[in-house]
């Protein structure tokens, strides 16, 4: 028995609130009571023992009591010590005691230790958590491993807790609140150290691991000796009136839609948002310097509006929605975020200074004739500076001038600098000779304001024409119409409209870019094939463009989120719940919104929440289907999941889009991975594999909104979801467990009696099903469609591919009758295929296939899509952990860097400097290769983090 | 331009300054911050200068954090052109700018207006004033030399052979920008132009009278963006992100890529390249001739003296015993590498190979080990001469005996000697660039705004060059 055990409780009275009598505690080797009484330069004096050293900016503070440091888990830090130091270190016995507020719970976390737990090396000790379980870790010299002994009762975040662990030689002990609730007899003797350990305050830290404390800490005390039960209590008793009671947790409540921050200017945007029954909702705006704001006029509407004003640039906000209290229990959003530093619109110019009255009428006229508004306009041919102007007033165009004399240029910069757009908004760009400096396929508008058709030939403005709209204006009517058909004479703008109206010489609008694909859905078509049908990337490439969004805006490393999307010429990316929509062939960005409930994540065991065609980008939102306009952002429309059949609430989640077929899936609220704490989903356990699934598929029609037909037929996995040749192609489970579970998400072992299914896209009718053992697809599940045959693919836990190949006869007309018929020939199966994988690193066991023509692709080898005859084993290396995309003549994926393979000419190629994304960032369509930046966040020192556009050298 | 009057660490030919001129970004091409001359008393606002847009730095930072090592807040590692840095020589400031492509000369006593230079595109990085003539270069992919006094150009190169102009970071500029400074140095203009290696990053030599090209070599696997550095025979080209590469200055030929954690910033002195700030503000020290890390410091800026090193991170200004710091940061280095040398021959053993007392005798010398790293550890913690707190974490120079930092909307003298704060004053935004000359200091902000600080300066008189713009 320790002599020093038995302290009266007056004593310990004293002790506690008198530090200098403290210093004289038997054993004490530390006492830690964070205060901002007692901090200094970039760290805290210590009640009794060493001083504390601070990394990361952690906040100390005693308003409202109690006095504490607030850890947000970042990256701050408490060091007490780098080294072992003989005078902090407790030998053979030891207490660590400390009053702590949790506020999230992770596998491992530190509130007090000297530790190094590295592999097999395990040593020292650890004041912490296990999940929910505070606990104490220590190995002795009894048995050279760590014992984490847990308490057995289990923790609440963000209430506070006194929490202590003890050893005595022979006993480890957890008591929390002053109660005993875990004791371990595993270790004896001296505690086993190792050579070199940091000591730390709020964080599980040793030379390989570091898990910081997400919480706050009132103070942390050490002994080298054992404390009793009774000092135990004592100490708790002493101290519990200072922290707050428990109050009653906030019931969390998600909008009905939104909520949605739309810029109004660089220092103010709207923040907009709905509920389901009438509300007097507010906002609280969290400032960066730490004030809050209380917005809203707390109406009794559905639709809710707030302006933030006096935003100031590149900080971070967050803001909560708030609903009245539930009795006393308040009713809050979870905390959002929103960056001023994502605001893309352009420069203005200033608001006076040259008056340009009739080029204001001018410059009118040109965005009238053109419909041209935002990118890049060149200007030949101009007189003075002031339309160029004129349109930078009016719209979000860089205007270039290109001018061959150099005598008149100083003139034209006068202007553009008497009128602040000189640089960023307008500039003016010396060019002689025949030849445009610029590259292929830039410009959305080339006005001709000189008299005569330039010098320029017919064939080099086309070059720089950006198809999908891209514009050409005449602006003269000096020159006759014959000098202009001479000028136009064979080349590709030959089918310009002479004469037309508005004052106008010459008008040519180009078209899409033939042979140029589109990449609408998350694997290219919904055949999910991963090949864009692009003709034209491939040979050698050099960039077309590059810029924003970079890194900040985006999830880290774009991890097995949704890819994204390219047609009609416009490219639309998804960061962290912010939305990009930019030009495909400048990279000019068009529009970005903040969507705090967009996001997805392990869409290898999901689907994306985005399609596009034509000139709409469909995105799943919570319940909603939104219509977003490609070219302005507007949210032009939105679609409701079917309530068919569902008990409770619903969310959309699969998006396939075509010119008149919209169609979606359900799922049960809130069961979408999202991948806000880094998950990697990579190793095989439940929480990363399990997939999820939808209970009900359906189609509607995307102009009037009419339902067209639903299905419901068993757990749907959401990551076969297949379209071709008017099929629907998807893996269900009818296993009622699976069907009836109370999430989506579902763990392998539920999904049995797994169907191959085939519906009639346009009525919904099942025209086949084939009844399959597909367990051993336990890694993941794809599908993928080509040439009337339909591809099950995806590995087993030991990382082996799985392939199965059936036959997909193309859908017959709509008939009552034909169903029959179809079954007995779709479902057949052609081939099948298994072997380990080959690359064996960096997610080598979830490659997504890809399919080009009759050839399919899967992990380094390819396959005839038809019979399955093994055609290569050498593709290229793919070092990093992305999948692979393609064009009909080029695959593209990440090794070290951006990565292609012609297949021509077999040649690999990369783009040094800069990588793409653990999943899917590299898009081929409409005759550029297009990725946005997913490198964000890497280790790595790559170079560059940019979003970037390539082109064919031969792309003409 | 004053003529050269100190030649530091000439045998080395590392550093060559000019009296109390600032004639190129921190003063020289180690690109030290250190100004010999003490400043003034009683530093007050003279004037300032307040462009009508701010900077466009072509970067805007790095992802919020790293998901997988669960790394936080990272660094920025390219902020070369966060500010208009504004070079000094005798009464004349000078400096580019990213937002209206225009190098301007100011009268440094009033801050008059008294030429400005056009190029077709932005200009991210302050020019270099020698004998006369003002160097700088353009992301229109071009380098120019001009007449320092008058703004007439006197030659202007295009840096590649082809003219290729794409849309690079929102604006219609040369797939090869000129993203490193200018050096001009022995009548040489050293710079590269290119910031993708697929299509060549063009390092070269001019010469400074006629631009004529010396030399020309095509780095096909980094970038080249920030300020060169330089000493007699060698050029230290920063690669955006990624770590600096050492060329020889005689032909361009590369000689090794440091190791590190990457950045643009980067200060060279007599000994070793330090630069970062990595992705979470370490800088890291390379000696001469060396590719492997000396030391790291959590810090994203250093001054360096022959006696003391003060390192400036985002809370607080420490100052060591630099020769003693050097001296333990060696030795960890060689008990480092004979540790590992133990480790590697201890996993070699195994369980099964060997026998347990040749196990013990590799365990022991482990130990041993570790104990003398951990006393090379504390004793470089203890070369610490003072720490005090900062909030001034955009930039540091030394001036005499003061450290000037810059914070957000204020800087700060802070006593060399012991790190107290003898002054602050108010300043528009975060304050990126300082420059200490002929008494003077010039402060360079994110607003776009420069800000000159002068003993007994009564008023504050404001150069706008526009009208005022809508937000």
């Amino acid at each position: 028995m320790n002599p020093f055990r038995r302290i009266s409780p007056l004593a310990l009275a004293v002790a506690l609130f008198l530090p200098s009598a403290l210093a004289q505690e038997t054993g004490l080797i530390g006492h830690w009571e964070f205060s901002p009484d007692r901090t200094q330069n970039s760290g805290m004096r210590a009640v009794s023992g060493k001083e504390v050293t601070f990394s990361g900016g952690p906040r100390v503070m005693k308003d409202p009591p109690p006095a504490r440091i607030e850890l947000p888990g970042r990256d701050e830090g408490i060091l007490i010590s780098a080294t072992l130091d003989k005078a902090l270190v407790p030998t053979r016995e030891m207490t660590a005691e400390a009053w702590v507020r949790v506020d999230r719970v992770t596998q491992w976390g530190g509130i007090l230790g000297a530790i190094q737990d590295n592999g097999e090396f395990e040593r020292g000790w650890i004041l912490g958590f296990v999940n929910s379980n505070f606990s104490l870790g220590l190995v002795s010299e009894k048995t050279s491993r760590l014992t984490y002994l847990s308490s057995t009762t289990t923790f609440e975040t963000n209430h506070w807790y006194h929490v202590v662990g003890t050893y005595d030689g022979t006993e480890m002990r957890v008591f929390v609140n002053g109660a005993l609730t875990g004791t371990s007899k595993e270790q004896s003797g001296p505690i086993l150290y190792p050579p070199s350990a940091p000591m730390v305050i709020g964080a599980y830290k040793d030379d390989d691991e570091r898990y910081p404390l997400a919480g706050a800490i009132h103070e942390v005390r050490l002994y080298r000796r054992a404390l009793a039960a009774t000092e135990v209590a004592a100490h708790y008793n002493a101290k519990k009136s200072l922290f707050p009671k428990a109050t009653p947790a906030p019931r969390f409540f998600k909008p009905a839609y939104g909520p949605f921050v739309d810029w109004q200017d660089r220092k103010s945007a709207v923040v907009t948002w709905e509920t389901d029954a009438p509300q007097p909702t507010r906002l609280t705006l969290d400032e960066p310097n730490g004030s809050k704001r209380d917005l809203g006029d707390g109406s009794l509407n559905t639709r809710h509006s707030v302006l933030l004003n006096g935003l100031e640039p590149d900080l971070e906000y967050h803001y909560r929605l708030i609903a009245p209290n539930e009795g006393e229990r308040p009713v809050i959003s979870r905390r959002y975020q929103f960056d001023t530093s994502f605001y893309y619109q352009p420069a203005r110019a200033a608001k006076s200074g040259v008056a340009t009255a009739p080029s204001a009428l001018r410059a009118g006229e040109i965005l009238k004739a053109s419909g041209v508004k935002q990118g890049y306009c060149l200007i030949f041919g101009a007189t003075n500076a002031q339309v160029a102007v004129e349109l930078v007033r009016q719209s979000d165009l860089d205007v270039i001038l290109v001018e061959p004399d150099a005598t008149r240029i100083p003139a034209l910069r006068a202007t553009l600098d008497a009128t602040a757009t000189q640089g960023m908004r307008a500039s003016v760009q010396h060019v002689t000779g025949t030849q445009l400096p610029y590259g292929d396929l830039l410009a959305n508008l080339i006005v001709f304001e000189g008299p005569q058709p330039p010098a320029l030939a017919a064939a080099e403005i086309h070059r720089v024409l950006r198809p999908a709209g891209g514009a050409l204006l005449a602006a003269s009517r000096a020159a006759d119409e014959s000098a202009w058909r001479r000028w136009l004479g064979d080349s590709a703008l030959k089918g310009a409209e002479l004469s037309v109206a508005g004052d106008f010489r010459l008008r040519f609008q180009r078209g899409k870019l033939p042979g140029g694909g589109e990449w609408g859905h998350q694997y290219g078509g919904p055949d999910n094939s991963s090949c864009s049908q692009d003709e034209l990337v491939k040979g050698d490439l050099q960039v077309a463009w590059w810029g924003d969004p970079g890194p900040r805006p985006m999830p880290d490393r774009g991890n097995r989120n949704p890819a994204p999307l390219s047609v009609n010429g416009r490219l639309f990316v998804q960061g962290n719940r912010i939305l990009f929509g930019l030009d495909a062939y400048n990279g000019a960005i068009l529009w970005n919104f903040s969507a705090a409930e967009v996001r997805r994540a392990n869409v290898t065991r999901d689907c994306s929440n985005m399609a596009a065609s034509g000139d709409t980008l469909y995105l799943a939102h919570n319940r909603y289907c939104i219509a977003v306009d490609g070219q302005s952002g507007n949210r032009r429309t939105r679609f409701e999941v079917p309530r068919t059949g569902a008990t409770g609430p619903r969310d959309w989640s699969y998006v396939a889009a075509g010119r008149d077929l919209l169609i979606g899936s359900r799922v049960k609220t809130d069961g979408s991975y999202l991948g806000d704490d880094g998950e990697w989903y990579e190793e095989y356990a439940p929480d990363q594999v399990s997939r999820v699934t939808s209970d009900l598929l359906f189609a509607l029609d995307p102009q009037s909104g009419k339902a067209l037909w639903e299905y419901s037929g068993g757990a749907v996995l959401n990551s076969t979801l297949t379209i071709g040749d008017g099929m629907i192609f998807f893996l269900e489970s009818r296993n009622p467990a699976a069907v009836q579970a109370a999430s989506c998400r579902i763990a392998n072992e539920n999904l049995t009696d797994q169907h191959l299914v085939c519906l009639d896209q346009r009525t919904g009718h099942k025209l086949w099903e084939k009844d399959h053992d597909f367990k051993s697809l336990e890694f993941m599940t794809y599908l993928v469609y080509g040439k009337n045959t339909v591809v099950v693919t995806g590995t087993d836990r030991n990382k082996h591919y799985h392939t199965f190949a059936f036959n997909a006869p193309a859908a017959k007309q709509p008939s009552d009758s034909g169903d029959d018929i179809a079954k007995a020939i779709g479902g057949r199966l052609l081939w099948s295929e298994s072997h380990k994988e080959d690359k064996g690193h960096h997610s080598g066991h979830l490659q997504h296939p890809v399919v080009i023509g009759d050839v399919f692709y899967s992990d380094q080898r390819s396959f005839n899509l038809v019979t399955g005859e093994t055609l290569r084993r050498d593709l290229p290396e793919r070092r990093g952990c992305g999948i692979m995309s393609a064009g009909k003549d080029a695959i593209f994926f990440r090794h070290h860097f951006h990565g292609m393979w012609d297949l021509a000419s077999n040649k690999r190629s990369q783009f040094e400097g800069i990588r793409s994304g653990c999943w899917l960032s590299l898009i081929p369509a409409g005759g550029l290769l297009l990725a946005p930046e997913t490198s964000a966040g890497c280790s790595c020192t790559h170079a560059i983090q940019t979003s970037i556009g390539y082109i064919p050298k031969a792309v003409q | 331009m004053k003529l050269p009057v100190t030649l530091l660490a000439l045998a080395l030919g590392t550093v060559v300054t000019y009296g109390t001129d600032w004639p190129t970004y921190r003063r020289d091409y180690s690109r030290s911050g250190v100004s010999p001359d003490p400043l003034p008393a009683n530093l007050t606002e003279a004037w300032s200068w307040k462009s009508a847009h701010p900077p466009q730095p072509a970067w805007q930072g790095e992802a919020k954090w790293d998901g997988w090592n669960k790394v936080y807040d990272m660094k920025a590692r390219q902020t070369f052109d966060r500010a208009f840095h504004v070079v000094v020589a005798g009464d004349r400031a000078y400096f580019g700018s990213s937002a209206d492509d225009q190098v301007r000369c100011l009268d440094a006593r009033t801050g008059a207006p008294l030429w400005t230079f056009s190029t077709e595109g932005p200009v991210r990085l302050a020019p270099s004033i020698v004998d006369g003539r003002a160097y700088f270069g353009s992301d229109d992919g071009c380098v120019y030399c001009v007449d320092a006094a008058s703004g007439k150009q006197v030659w202007k190169v295009r840096a590649t052979p082809v003219d290729r102009r794409i849309p690079g970071n929102g604006r219609l500029i040369s797939v090869w920008p000129v993203r490193t400074s200018l050096v001009v140095q022995d009548g040489l203009v050293y710079t590269s132009a290119g910031m993708f290696p697929a299509e060549g990053v063009h390092l070269m030599a001019l010469e400074a009278a006629t631009g004529a090209e010396k030399w020309r070599q095509i780095q096909t696997d980094l970038p080249a963006q920030g300020y060169l550095l330089a000493s007699k025979s060698r050029l230290y080209v920063p690669a955006g992100r990624n770590n600096p590469a050492v060329c020889d200055l005689q032909n361009g030929k590369r000689v090794r890529v440091v190791e590190g954690a990457g950045g643009t910033y980067a200060l060279l002195t007599d000994d070793m390249l330090v630069f970062g700030p990595g992705k979470t503000g370490q800088l890291g020290a390379v000696e001469e001739g060396q590719s492997d890390q000396l030391a790291t410091f959590q810090g994203n800026h250093m001054i360096v003296t022959p006696t003391r090193s003060y390192l400036h991170s985002d809370t607080e200004i420490t100052a060591l015993d630099r020769a003693r710091y050097l001296e333990l940061a060696r030795e960890r280095k060689r008990l480092a590498t004979t540790q590992g040398a133990v480790n590697k021959k201890l996993k070699a053993l195994g369980k099964k190979n060997g026998t347990e007392t040749e196990r013990d005798a590799l365990q022991a010398q482990l130990g041993d080990l570790g104990k003398r790293l951990d006393a090379a550890t504390l004793g470089m913690d203890q070369c610490l001469l003072w720490r005090a707190p900062s909030s001034w974490q955009h930039c540091v120079v030394l001036a005499g005996d003061t450290l000037i930092a810059g914070g957000t909307d204020e800087v700060a003298g802070i006593s060399a000697a012991d790190g107290k704060v003898t002054w602050r004053r108010k300043v528009s935004g975060r304050a990126y660039g300082i420059a200490a000359s002929n008494g003077a200091v010039f402060v360079s902000t994110d607003q776009g705004t420069i800000h000159c600080l002068r003993s007994g300066g009564t008023q504050a008189s404001v150069h706008p060059i526009a009208p005022a713009i809508a937000p």
